[in-house]
């Protein structure tokens, strides 16, 4: 009885320590690309946007 | 909210929107493609976003609407690769402990789309549970399946499952090995 507690709190303190090492692997290879530099191309395209926007009006 | 302003906000979201592109995706030209149709979709229909809702989970579902309007076209294509993919999963990549960017990627690209969709919206871009399901289109249930499938399958996938073996004995590790089998 007091056996099987121990193993299930074992398991499942595992598989905590297994879910907490997926996220923050993912969530270092996230920042990583979100800390990339925002392309030129984008900025570019809502500074047009923005402008074509002023003229309309 | 003067277009200025939508301008900077749109900007600041750049780059978590970059991030979930190129990881949903696995590649960085498709990424881009999306994102700047992403801008311009949100330019286009700046009016009917509602202010005090937020801006985060609106960007998101136009890109997450518009790489599946991609993705049908290439469905084919797409589901010849996840087939040499899927044929490659039981092979054990050569392991020096070493991880890197291209580790992750390749492993996300293994996902099923949809548990690789929920997991990133959900553990990675921060939004909730609630905002996913929006996303996405499915009860709340489902992405929390979808993340707990996807996480499951990641850990597998990185061998970080192998990180239990420091802590319980080896019934432990049987009834770990057992319970991914499941799902």
């Amino acid at each position: 009885m007091i056996e099987k507690t121990v193993k299930r709190a074992n398991a499942s303190a595992a598989q905590r320590v297994v879910k907490e090492a997926v996220s923050s692997k993912l969530k270092a290879y996230y920042d990583d690309i979100s800390r990339q530099e925002v392309p030129q191309r984008f900025l570019d395209l809502l500074q047009d946007l923005d402008k074509a926007g002023e003229r309309s009006e | 909210m003067s277009d200025g302003d939508f301008r900077q906000d749109l900007i600041a979201f750049i780059p978590p929107l970059r991030a979930f592109a190129i990881s949903l995706t696995g590649k960085i030209d498709r990424a881009d493609d999306l994102v700047q149709e992403t801008l311009l979709k949100a330019w286009a229909n700046r009016s009917t976003f509602e202010p005090g809702t937020r801006l985060k989970a609106w960007l998101f579902t136009i890109l997450r609407n518009e790489f599946y309007t991609v993705y049908r076209k290439r469905k084919r294509e797409v589901e010849d690769v996840d087939g040499i993919m899927a044929a490659n999963v039981g092979v054990h990549p050569e392991q020096d402990g070493h991880m890197d960017l291209s580790d992750m990627q390749n492993a996300l690209r293994r996902l099923p789309v949809d548990q690789r969709e929920a997991l990133l919206l959900v553990s990675a871009s921060d939004l909730s549970y609630e905002e996913a399901a929006v996303i996405c289109g499915v009860a709340v249930g489902t992405i929390k399946s979808r993340v707990n499938r996807a996480r499951g399958r990641l850990a597998e996938l990185l061998h970080l499952n192998e990180l239990s073996d420091v802590g319980p004995e080896p019934k432990v590790r049987a009834a770990l090995a057992s319970k991914s089998l499941e799902t």
